[in-house]
């Protein structure tokens, strides 16, 4: 009928140990822990209904599959979850910890990733900006350079560390809760559109560029932690409204002031 | 009229069990003839006294045990063959896919291939370029070998091979010194991969030109598993008709060899055979063997058929039975990595694990350049040492490092951002990739470069060159 179907499946772990005690009923030869050979047959043949199609009198339709995998004690090396990861090119692991941290949604950004971004990078370009996939870039070696930097700063701590890789722990930190993390009670932080995503990211990335410049002229990380400019980019999300984005401009000023105030105070004291 | 059997004794999954069998052979083909005149392939899969076990390739929905009729044909799986394969879109099974009708066929082939006669095979010389730096210096693609591909959920290892397609070639002035007789080509066999792979492959073969080039083999995830198991096989009865028969030097790229040991393991588990590990049969080795040695160069004839099976490793666990026993079949390996690509390196290669065996035979002199040796172990040699200085880092704090080892993270962060890196469009040449090797050494001191000869160092070593490509990269 030319409609845009989303199918939640869950949970295709309890399909597959279904699956499993049939298969030993009929005294199958299992394969791995027990599940039959013919798993990821059946897992592709599921899966593999997915795909827009043209209808009959012309119109657009499409089904996706969200499809919840939920191995038992969180491990994802069982073959269910990695025969699913076979067959699906987008994949959000849930985090134990970040949902025990109260972190949602809990999807692990390492972990997680999606195999559709060159085929959206177009759509990204034209219809939120040109600088979207950049951005996109940008943010996620961000975070990939925290992780390596927290191996280092759970073992010896994080004084060890040379200012600019403070830094990008600190601004690591904007993206997790000013970002990543979203309030489901809150009535702007709920739903965030594609271009408030957009703005936040460049206000993430901008306030990155311009405390690294302050760092490189030898103001102390300490006093642009404590300039508040941290906790004003968490806020935006709470902040500026969904449906005024133009806010962002006059946010942004007001940023790039207390910064430039931080470099004259830096220079009164030489 | 031959002899029909009518009805079965029994149907089990992709099998159905005949009785009272007179003259089957191993692994001959048969018709099944249904009630509703529709037809399908079976081919004989076990043979026990008078009991024939055939696997059916379209599946065996619709059977029951009285309606159809069987008759077996007395000749194994062949494959129609003709120069006009290339450009051409094919099923698993060797069916045409592309709407363009039936091969007109030269000659047929049998899937499992001729029997090499091992005195006859030639040592692999030279190299296929593949316009990918870290692979061309590295580990350089020699041909007849077979290289595969380690790969993880996710990983990018179809834009790989769809870059390793678009840009794969011979080296020029050989190509033109042979004469007309060997030209390149692709075939390209497809097993269990999605909907939307396939097409993003047709797509991308079909931009960039080099679909006339490429005879492709598409078994989709949903499609039968007995016709997934017969997809390679196919394939390379192809790619040995475009060598030895057309003269011509075939790169056969085989994605996902996982996906192919799986339908094997579901096959082998429906013929109630003792599982190996994980559950795949023990014969999984000798059969993938008889896929990979397939690979080679043969005396006197001059085309060569050169592998590239990508696989994916489930978990990302190199210690799988799959990625194992192909790592002891073929002549080495070429390792992509999760941590690579999350810090947007394309392609993700891994360079410490992986390696070519066969590099040291097929270039230097008369075949790349006089000094490929020597920075291709220089740069794995100062690469293993920016993984000294990372760990070190990683315990001490990069600020504490000694100046040497801070050379060295200065190096391999540009490796990775200047080696490594490529866009899907950039063709590197052979000369670009080594100068380019050689400009990254010059960030480190002379004294450091301790696996080059004074006199090759002196040569290529150029620290403002260095410099240049630092301020090129940072701007």
């Amino acid at each position: 009928m030319g409609y845009h179907i989303a199918i939640m499946a869950d949970s295709t772990s309890r399909w597959a140990e279904a699956l499993r005690e049939i298969s030993g009923r009929l005294e199958e030869m299992p394969a791995e822990e027990g599940y039959p050979a013919y798993l990821p047959s059946r897992l592709s043949q599921f899966y593999e209904r997915t795909g827009a199609y043209e209808t009959l009198n012309g119109r657009e339709g499409s089904v996706t599959v969200i499809g919840a995998v939920s191995p038992q004690g969180s491990d994802f090396s069982e073959p269910v979850t990695q025969n699913t990861r076979r067959f699906v090119r987008c994949f959000w692991g849930l985090d134990k910890s970040l949902a025990y941290a109260r972190h949602y949604p809990a999807i692990n950004w390492t972990m997680s990733y999606s195999e559709y971004l060159d085929d959206l990078a177009h759509f990204y370009e034209t219809e939120v900006d040109a600088k979207f996939n950049e951005y996109r870039t940008e943010i996620s070696a961000l975070l990939k350079e925290e992780q390596s930097l927290m191996d280092i700063v759970r073992l010896i701590g994080s004084d060890v560390l040379p200012d600019d890789q403070k830094l990008v722990i600190e601004i690591a930190r904007l993206i997790r809760v000013g970002f990543l993390q979203q309030n489901a009670y809150h009535a702007e932080d709920t739903y965030v559109p594609l271009n408030k995503q957009f703005r936040m990211m460049e206000l993430i990335l901008h306030v990155y560029r311009r405390t690294k410049e302050l760092l490189a002229e030898h103001v102390a990380l300490d006093a642009i932690r404590n300039s508040g400019v941290m906790e004003l980019v968490i806020k935006v999300k709470y902040d500026i409204p969904n449906r005024q984005l133009e806010r962002f401009d006059a946010l942004t000023q007001q940023i790039d002031g207390m910064l430039d105030q931080l470099r004259t105070q830096k220079k009164e004291v030489l | 009229m031959s002899l029909q059997y009518f009805g079965l004794h029994s149907i089990s999954g992709s099998l159905v069990v005949l009785d009272h069998v007179e003259g089957a052979q191993f692994d001959e083909m048969a018709r099944i003839v249904l009630d509703d005149g529709t037809e399908r392939t079976g081919r004989v899969a076990m043979l026990e006294g008078d009991k024939a076990i055939l696997q059916v390739f379209e599946g065996t929905q619709g059977f029951s045990l009285t309606n159809t009729r069987t008759q077996f044909t007395g000749r194994p799986m062949e494959m129609p063959l003709s120069g006009d394969l290339l450009g051409r879109v094919f099923t698993g099974a060797g069916r045409p896919a592309d709407g363009l009708g039936e091969v007109m066929p030269e000659k047929f082939g049998d899937i499992n291939g001729a029997p090499l006669n091992p005195v006859s095979r030639q040592y692999p010389r030279n190299y296929i370029q593949t316009g990918i730096s870290s692979i061309d210096c590295l580990m350089t693609l020699i041909r007849g070998q077979k290289l595969p591909i380690f790969s993880g959920t996710g990983l990018s290892h179809n834009k790989l091979a769809v870059q390793i397609v678009n840009q794969a070639k011979i080296a020029k002035a050989e190509a033109e010194a042979d004469g007309a007789g060997s030209e390149f080509a692709v075939v390209f066999a497809a097993m269990g991969i999605q909907n939307d792979v396939a097409d993003y492959f047709r797509r991308s073969f079909a931009e960039s030109g080099v679909l006339q080039n490429v005879v492709m083999f598409l078994n989709l995830a949903n499609d039968p598993i007995v016709e997934r198991i017969i997809t390679p096989r196919c394939a390379l009865t192809a790619a040995e008709y475009l060598a030895y028969e057309k003269h011509m030097h075939i790169l056969v790229v085989m994605t996902d060899m996982t996906a192919y040991a799986e339908a094997l393991r579901e096959f082998s588990s429906s013929k109630g055979e003792i599982p190996g590990r994980k559950g795949f049969p023990g014969y999984l080795y000798s059969d993938l063997a008889s896929l990979y040695e397939r690979a080679g160069i043969i005396e006197g004839q001059e085309g060569s058929v050169t592998q590239l099976p990508i696989l994916t490793m489930p978990n990302d666990d190199i210690t799988h039975p799959v990625p194992d026993l192909t790592g002891y079949i073929t002549e080495g390996q070429i390792v992509l990595d999760r941590g690579l690509e999350q810090g947007g390196v394309y392609p993700p290669i891994s360079v410490l694990p992986s390696l070519s065996r066969l590099m040291k035979d097929g270039i230097g002199e008369g075949y790349t350049r006089a000094d490929h040796a020597a920075v291709a172990n220089q740069l794995f040699a100062s690469y293993a040492q920016v993984q000294d200085a990372r760990s070190l880092a990683s315990v001490i704090g990069e600020e504490e490092l000694s100046p040497l080892d801070k050379k060295y993270l200065e190096f391999g962060r540009y490796f990775e951002k200047c080696f490594l890196t490529q866009r899907l469009d950039e063709n590197r040449s052979m000369e670009e990739t080594l100068d380019l090797g050689w400009t990254l050494l010059s960030l480190l001191p002379k004294s450091a470069l301790d696996r080059v000869d004074d006199q090759v160092l002196n040569e290529h070593y150029d620290p403002d060159a260095a410099q240049a490509l630092i301020g090129k990269t940072e701007a």
